[in-house]
């Protein structure tokens, strides 16, 4: 038969046939993973029927009922019929090979449960009961063997019990032998051991129990927390054993924890915790269901009082530490951590009556795996869908969706590049400093002397893959993983010796020493160093360079053939590459030896790919282009770095041009006067005066930003007109205008020194510009306020003026005019007529 | 005379009851209410995880029973206020059903029945419970009914509306998946 759970669950629930439950109680007889599981299986119905009972109240009953509409207001509430099926009906039941009933269809029957009477009786811990009349019953006492010490120890610690036999033997018991021996190698952790046997009167024991002589062990679980010591403890609770037979020790063996959460009540004594062989308990869980010495529908209206436990009747009547609806209804955050019985015991779990008696303590069977269960079809919703988990929120999904999209799109080697050696041993070398770098590893190199030369490798170490990445860089192995091997570098090479085994080969002149080997001697002896193939996977390669005179070892396999060796890449200067195969040779000798061919290299990267078309000028040789080689990443990214920047330059050039083309100043005019510009060399600096920005005076209907703006150089005016005198220290207090029949005048009335007056110049931009620029002179006051009939359109104040030093005023003409200017002392003013 | 291909080849009479349907009386279901309805709260709470939502869940299932009564309420009337129960609380069907939608802003709906309940230990969360909220609702139905209203495997395959294997598999399951839970969260 199969092992399934669906079939144990089944079974469980009393819903497989007749024939099939004989078949499963006849395979769970010799399975014992079926049984384990069968054990769990009791423990989660048991926990789920004793789940908490919710009541209604009658009124609510009655408001219900009457707001559907299934009774009237007035009406009464309906009996309840005899006929209710009662809720959690036991769900389990024992099987007939346990003693729950009578076997149906094992050859023989098992004792029965344990009789009320027997319970009764006080002192008395009935899963004992059951262990003993169940021994009692088993014709095959092989069956219960204790587990194995050494194993057990693993889990956790032992507990052996040594209870003397009744009788005045003096010869020293097998079983105390065993115990003392396991008791020499358990640990001590605090549990009592030496607890005194209860005295075989105070054990109630009515069935005969089998003559076994074993010591009481007790299985404590690394995890489980240590019970009270037994001085603490009643002697009457400490050791539930069964009065013994002349000749035999009690023995009391329970391979549960001992202690439980706090979930767990007081069922049975310290020592007689599931006192059923086996009888086995998870010990971690915090609610685990009541102790079943009763069924489950007795525990869920509490047991009567007959039936009660001695452990269980002070607990409830003690102010009631566990509710009438059993030990399940007590939440375990309400109770302490480690709850403990009013004895001051720790809460032991007592499993039920027919649980699993040889079950494994441990769990590792279980879950067990039935296919039947894990191919169960998805119940289809047909009324809704299903609750639908937390929807990732927006930026979740972008961010994975990057993160996907970016994992994508790399490529495998660009994996390679994420770790970068930057200094040290296998860091890319500057062309710079190539010369000085492999100069100081050559040095290095020559201060490790004797230890491993380019080429070679100390034999144990030649599968480190360090080696073969140190080799392709070409700059010699690393340094040994253990440099005390290697301090005494003054060590003389032994004479050559032939090859010691197969895997080592020894070429003329050298000679193989396992380091490890004990038969070698003193360990510290000098190790002699034999050339090994720079990789695991290139031993064809290195096999190839010995001698063709050298006769492979008798246990290698035939040698492959040499490949054709590749002509030489082109030469290119290569100060680095270079100076690296000068490296290469031996610091002492004299004689050059190639570097061994790489099959691996060759067949994959360089033989077989035609490099691309620009690694084209480089040579093809493995190990040059494992040091000039860039990856696509690399240049990847410098290409785009390069068009990044060269758009940015086409960009800025761009909008240089733009931005010159409207600032620059317009060309001058063909017909302008050879009236030379004032500075028209110097160009505006910063050092100018301090202007006020252009004022936004009524006069200022349409704001010129294009004539607000400084041009690039001096404008070119026409009909230019030079007053003053070139002081300076003057201010333009105000603008008064006139309106006469022939001319439109303005009038800028000028403070500051009481003689001379300021250099000005005015002249036409252009035919409808007039440009005023005074020097030495700084705007105080508006524009004011402009007539309405005049030829001028707008006066404006240029922020920056062409001329540098001056103050330029820009008066936009709305038709070409001429203009006739100034001085008029006492008080300065400056008076511009313009006509036409 | 039935042709030959339509000839019935059973062996075994079969009968079809092609008679109406007679209702149930209202009292029936009030009885049966009445018996079963602590179960039924007590089902649904450990079913849902709040007894508040059980309770009108429930009302919500006892509802739906009232408007469509089984036809044999003396035998199948417990099982039919299960499935009723398990159906209300897998569609949420309150009694009296909330106000859903924008209108709900806009009209005062019923306010919700209330029951006093005595919830008993119920309501408190331990790790058989919270193990038995991994569960998966399907199976966690069928251990419910099994292991706490004592629902064989035919009446479990009705009140969870599918085939007494079917049911078989969902309890064998949910054992498996509520013990692992439950040794992996218990301490």
């Amino acid at each position: 038969m199969k092992c399934s759970l669906l079939v144990l669950s089944s079974y469980l629930d009393g819903e497989l046939e007749a024939r099939r439950d004989g078949e499963l109680e006849a395979h769970l007889v010799g399975c014992q993973r079926c049984r384990a599981g069968l054990g769990y299986l009791r423990e989660e119905v048991e926990r789920v029927s004793a789940l908490g009972r919710v009541h209604v109240a009658d009124h609510s009953v009655h408001a219900l009922l009457a707001q559907l509409g299934l009774i009237d207001e007035d009406e009464p509430l309906p009996e309840p019929s005899p006929t209710a099926v009662a809720l959690a009906e036991p769900p389990g039941r024992a099987p007939s090979w346990m003693g729950a009933d009578d076997a149906t269809s094992m050859p023989w029957a098992l004792a029965g449960p344990p009789s009320p009477q027997l319970v009764d009786e006080p002192g008395l811990v009935e899963p004992v009961e059951a262990v003993e009349e169940e021994l009692a019953g088993v014709p095959d006492s092989a069956a219960f063997a204790p587990p194995d010490v050494t194993h057990a120890g693993e889990l956790g610690s032992i507990e052996v019990h040594t209870a003397a036999p009744p009788d005045d033997s003096n010869e020293p018991h097998l079983a105390d032998m065993y115990a003392e021996a396991a008791l020499a190698d358990a640990p001590d952790d605090g549990l009592d051991d030496a607890e005194p046997p209860a005295p075989a009167a105070q054990q109630p024991h009515t069935a005969p129990a089998p003559d076994l002589d074993r010591p009481a062990f007790r299985w404590v679980p690394p995890l489980a927390p240590a019970p009270p010591t037994a001085a603490s403890a009643p002697p009457d609770a400490t050791e539930h054993e069964p009065p013994s037979s002349p000749g035999r020790p009690p023995f009391t063996w329970s391979s549960a924890p001992t202690a439980t959460g706090p979930g767990q009540p007081a069922a049975a004594g310290e020592e007689g915790v599931p006192a059923v062989p086996f009888a086995f308990d998870s010990g971690r869980s915090e609610d685990l269901p009541a102790p079943s010495l009763t069924p489950p529908a007795q525990q869920e209206h509490g047991p009567p009082a007959a039936d009660a436990t001695p452990d269980q009747a002070p607990a409830a009547s003690s102010g009631g530490a566990f509710p009438p609806g059993g030990p399940e209804h007590v939440d375990p955050s309400d109770l302490p951590e480690h709850a403990t019985a009013p004895g001051g015991e720790p809460e032991m779990t007592a499993s039920p009556p027919w649980a699993p008696h040889d079950a494994p303590p441990a769990g590792p069977l279980y879950p067990m795996t039935d296919d039947d269960v894990l191919g169960e079809p998805v119940p289809v919703e047909r009324f809704g869908p299903p609750p639908q988990a937390a929807r990732p929120s927006l930026f979740e999904r972008l961010r994975d969706r990057l993160a996907v999209r970016r994992t994508l799109s790399r490529s495998s080697s660009a994996y390679d590049d994420q770790v970068q050696i930057v200094s040290g041993m296998g860091a890319p070398l500057r062309p710079g400093r190539a010369r000085m770098e492999v100069e100081r590893r050559r040095q290095e190199t020559l201060r490790m002397e004797p230890g491993p030369v380019p080429g070679e490798a100390i034999a144990g170490f030649s599968d480190d893959p360090e080696d073969e990445v140190d080799d392709e860089l070409g700059l010699g192995p690393l340094p040994p993983p253990f440099p005390e091997l290697h301090t005494p570098m003054p060590m003389p090479r032994p004479p050559a010796r032939p090859a010691a085994g197969p895997g080592q080969m020894s070429l003329p002149g050298t000679s193989v020493t396992d380091p490890f080997d004990p038969s070698a001697g003193d360990w510290r002896a000098p190790i002699h160093r034999v050339p090994m193939p720079p990789s695991r996977h290139s031993l064809g390669g290195a096999l190839g360079e010995l001698p063709p005179s050298t006769p492979p070892a008798p246990s290698m396999p035939p040698l492959p053939p040499r490949p054709p060796v590749s002509p030489p890449p082109a030469p290119r200067p290569d100060p680095l590459g270079e100076a690296l195969s000068d490296f290469d040779r031996p610091p002492g000798g004299t004689t050059y030896e190639p570097r061994p061919w790489r099959p691996r290299e060759v067949a994959d990267d360089v033989e077989t790919a035609p490099p691309p078309r620009r690694f084209a000028a480089e040579p093809a040789g493995p190990a040059h282009g494992e040091r000039n080689r860039h990856s696509p990443s690399q240049l990847r990214d410098g290409r785009r770095l390069l068009a990044i920047f060269g758009a940015a330059t086409l960009v800025m050039f761009v909008v240089g041009i733009v931005s010159g083309r409207t600032t620059s100043p317009r060309p001058a005019s063909s017909t302008s006067s050879a009236a030379p510009a004032p500075a028209a060399s110097a160009k505006p600096k910063a050092s100018q005066p301090a202007r006020q920005p252009a004022t936004q005076g009524p006069i200022a209907l349409s704001p010129n930003t294009q004539s607000s703006q400084a041009p690039a150089g001096t404008p070119q005016l026409t009909g230019t007109k030079l007053l003053g005198d070139g002081s300076s220290g003057f201010q333009v207090k105000d603008f008064r205008y006139g309106v006469h029949p022939n001319d439109f005048r303005i009038v800028l009335d000028l403070e500051g020194p009481a003689s001379g007056s300021p250099k000005v110049t005015i002249g036409f931009l252009d035919q409808t510009t007039l440009l005023v620029a005074l020097t030495g002179v700084t705007a105080a006051g508006s524009v004011g306020q402009l007539p309405s009939s005049n030829p001028v359109t707008a006066i404006t104040l240029m922020s920056q003026s062409p001329f540098p030093g001056a103050t330029t005023y820009q008066i936009k003409l709305a038709h070409p005019v001429t203009f006739t200017a100034g001085y008029v002392p006492g008080p300065l003013r400056l008076v511009l007529d313009l006509a036409g | 005379m039935l042709p030959p291909k339509l000839a019935c080849t059973c062996t075994h009479n079969v009968m079809i009851n092609v008679a109406a349907p007679v209702l149930p009386d209202a009292s029936a279901l009030a009885g049966l209410v009445r018996e079963h309805l602590d179960d039924l709260v007590t089902y649904a709470t450990h079913l849902v995880g709040d007894v508040d939502d059980a309770v009108e869940f429930v009302a919500g299932g006892i509802y739906h029973a009232s408007r469509y009564p089984p036809a044999r309420i003396q035998t199948d009337g417990r099982v039919a206020l299960y499935r009723a129960v398990t159906r209300a609380c897998r569609q949420e069907q309150r009694f009296p059903p909330r106000p859903h939608g924008p209108a709900r802003f806009f009209r005062r709906g019923k306010p919700p029945f209330h029951a006093d309940v005595d919830p008993g230990n119920a309501a408190r969360i331990n790790t058989v419970k919270r193990a038995l909220m991994t569960v998966a609702f399907e199976r966690r139905a069928a251990l419910l009914l099994r292991d706490l209203a004592g629902l064989d495997y035919r009446q479990i395959g009705m009140a969870l509306e599918c085939s007494p294997d079917a049911a078989a598999r969902l309890l064998a399951g949910a054992r498996r998946e509520f013990g692992t839970v439950y040794r992996e969260i218990a301490i």
